[in-house]
């Protein structure tokens, strides 16, 4: 599982902007704001990788137990799939 | 600053409302033989088209002068502009045409469509466009900004101030314009981070009656004179 070509990411304010760009647009025609962890997850997700890879390498980062990092995981990857910047 | 080549014939209307805005040296041009009809109903009005597509070919080259519009209607008041945006309909227009009435002549609409926004010499001004809606309300001025809202309509006055993120959604919401290209939408996105920062923005529930002018008036006056704006 990776992110899709023609997402840029960029902090904007206290947040991340995550926008398509060019043929992306079709597939999605907006803009998701995450915050710092999602930014993470998502500069990781650039990769191909998976929920099992995420969680640890949230683990690490953050100091927090796997199931609590499997679920965090798991919700932002659904926070982010209406937007269909996902392959 | 920006030239609107006279075209005669159908878009001279188009043209003579530009005029207004000819300078000697333009720094951006439009150019209506890239012009792309073919993105628009067929039954849409060539002024129409020429005005959005004009509109969309200077908020490209803007963004490389640091600038970019919003889709507001601007007011000027004691030499501060305060802008009143949102989506068509919501009531922008209504709202800074109630400022007119309720304070008068201290109160002036200088763009009630898409002013230009740019940061000059270390302040934020909003600019006078020629993309200034049906009613033709235009002055070719640039107003140092005081603050931006955003409307919704509602039963009652309610005005709170936004915090950044949100700031940042509606704010690209009603500028963001089709980028292509990664390094036009990075130089909006870096301009609307600088805004966000320098800029108090607010949320107003009104109905369409003189007290959400007074409200709205009261506290982003109250807010940009803390801030030094």
């Amino acid at each position: 599982m990776k992110i899709k070509e023609g997402f840029i990411i960029r902090k904007v304010a206290e947040s991340w902007a995550v926008i398509p760009v060019g043929k992306a647009q079709y597939d999605f025609n907006g803009m998701i704001l995450i915050n710092q962890t999602g930014a993470f997850l998502w500069n990781l997700l650039k990769e191909d990788t998976d929920i099992e890879q995420l969680a640890n390498a949230l683990c690490k980062e953050y100091f927090i137990d796997k199931n609590q990092a499997k679920e965090d995981v798991e919700a932002f990857i659904e926070s982010i799939k209406p937007s269909n910047c996902l392959e | 600053m920006v030239e609107v080549p006279d075209a005669g014939g159908v878009y001279t209307p188009l043209y003579l409302q530009y005029s207004d805005f000819s300078t000697d040296k333009p720094d951006i041009v439009i150019d209506e033989t890239k012009f792309k009809r073919e993105d628009y109903p067929t039954n849409m009005a060539d002024e129409m088209i020429s005005y959005m597509e004009s509109y969309s070919q200077f908020c490209r080259e803007l963004i490389f002068f640091q600038g970019f519009t919003l889709h507001a209607s601007a007011v000027e008041f004691e030499g501060k502009a305060y802008l009143f945006s949102g989506p068509c309909g919501i009531g922008k227009s209504t709202h800074t045409h109630l400022w007119e009435k309720v304070f008068g002549q201290k109160a002036k609409i200088f763009n009630d469509d898409k002013p230009a926004i740019r940061k000059m010499d270390g302040v934020w001004y909003a600019y006078g466009t020629p993309w200034c809606g049906k009613d033709l309300i235009q002055l070719n001025i640039k107003v140092p900004i005081a603050g931006v809202c955003f409307l919704k309509q509602d039963n009652l006055n309610v005005i709170r101030q936004l915090p950044k993120s949100e700031a940042l959604a509606k704010l690209l919401e009603q500028s963001l314009h089709r980028f292509r290209n990664t390094e036009r939408l990075d130089l909006m996105l870096g301009l609307a981070d600088a805004f966000i920062n320098e800029i108090p923005v607010f949320e107003l529930a009104n109905r369409p009656e003189s007290a959400a002018a007074i409200l709205s008036r009261d506290n982003m006056k109250k807010i940009a004179e803390e801030r030094g704006l």
